[in-house]
């Protein structure tokens, strides 16, 4: 069985499992699944970063990664009130802290992919097309997160405390990503479905599962009654597995260039 | 010995699989202007040492030292071919 298929097998077993507890389950399962989810995006990334030699460019991109999932699930409940030693103030400050700088990592790991292909001096020709698609993308990323962004900064300016602003800075975060999408996947048609494809091609597609999970945030408060939990978690869980399946895929990419040279070098 | 388009040919196609047939056709083609001031087409065997310089910091930056070492390997194997 193929990873990506296993994933897939995964998720939809999840999601199927997320959509059928009651609410007396679903709390605990959602709060142990998404730490689980975030252990192996770490995990995934951190591989990828531990297969690359020293000063090697791409660690730049995995390396934050890795430690941004790692944020995010020390982030979760459980390990904060834990790190917290039942203070609950402290508890917040915590959750706080991990939530932006896990964030905030993410956005310079994708910040460093997007240039990596102007690092390895192939830049692109600058163009209208690539200038329109700079704008169309800011345009897009703003309407997708600025329910949410609007939401959280009132809130943190009504007195909802540090927890919003960190909420608030995440959706900005966000938006910056979605932007930096735009080289991403200008470099990931280029390459195709070639062997460094794959691992593009998977962080490409976590990226946009992460926008069709911000994407669909408002539409409970434009059609009353809608539900989009299921769906809501359905992309969070590619978001977040597609991660580190990336890592998967680049680790796969060393380890087979490594066998290949074992292979061709002369017997002794 | 190898014609010299057949040079070009056959250094992208020992790129190609790891990054693409345009992403090596680009890459092939900045390292010839760059590092050796000649049309892609007109690479030859000699201008192989040069031209390896050239492209082994793009591959590193994208692939990583140890796979940029394979793909460098599988050039020379495929222009000396």
């Amino acid at each position: 069985m193929t990873p990506a298929l296993l994933v897939l097998l995964v998720a939809a077993a999840h999601v199927a499992i997320f959509g059928h507890l009651g609410p007396d389950a679903l709390p605990a399962y959602r709060l142990w699944t998404h730490v689980a989810m975030k252990l192996l995006a770490t995990a995934g990334c951190l591989w990828a970063a531990a297969s690359l030699r020293r000063g090697d460019y791409m660690r730049r991109f995995w390396v934050p990664l890795g430690a941004s999932y790692l944020l995010l699930t020390l982030a979760e409940d459980p390990v904060t009130s834990a790190l917290g030693r039942g203070s609950a103030p402290a508890a917040v400050m915590l959750g706080v802290l991990f939530l932006a700088s896990g964030n905030l990592l993410s956005v310079y790991a994708t910040a460093v992919l997007a240039r990596s292909y102007s690092q390895a001096g192939l830049g692109f020709e600058r163009s209208w097309s690539g200038k329109l698609s700079w704008a169309l993308a800011a345009v897009f990323a703003t309407g997708v997160v600025g329910f949410g962004l609007q939401r959280e900064v009132l809130r943190a300016l009504a007195g909802g405390g540090p927890d919003a602003w960190a909420s608030a800075l995440s959706y900005l975060c966000d938006a910056v990503t979605f932007v930096l999408l735009v080289p991403v996947l200008r470099f990931s048609l280029r390459l195709g479905a070639s062997r460094l494809g794959w691992p593009w091609w998977t962080y490409a597609l976590a990226t946009v599962s992460w926008l069709l999970y911000d994407a669909i945030e408002p539409l409970p408060d434009l059609a009353v009654g809608l539900s989009i939990s299921v769906p809501s978690e359905a992309f969070r869980t590619m978001g977040t597995l597609l991660a580190g399946l990336a890592g998967l895929y680049a680790a796969e990419l060393v380890r087979r260039a490594r066998a290949e040279r074992q292979a061709a070098a002369p017997a002794t | 010995m190898p014609g010299p388009s057949a040079i070009k040919e056959r250094v992208q196609d020992a790129i190609a699989p790891y990054l693409g047939r345009k992403t090596a056709e680009s890459a092939v083609r900045i390292s010839a202007a760059t590092w050796l001031k000649v049309d892609p087409d007109a690479l030859t065997l000699e201008h192989l040492p040069r031209l390896r310089e050239g492209l082994a910091p793009m591959l590193k930056t994208l692939l990583g030292a140890e796979v940029a070492a394979t793909v460098l390997a599988r050039i020379d194997e495929e222009a000396r071919r």
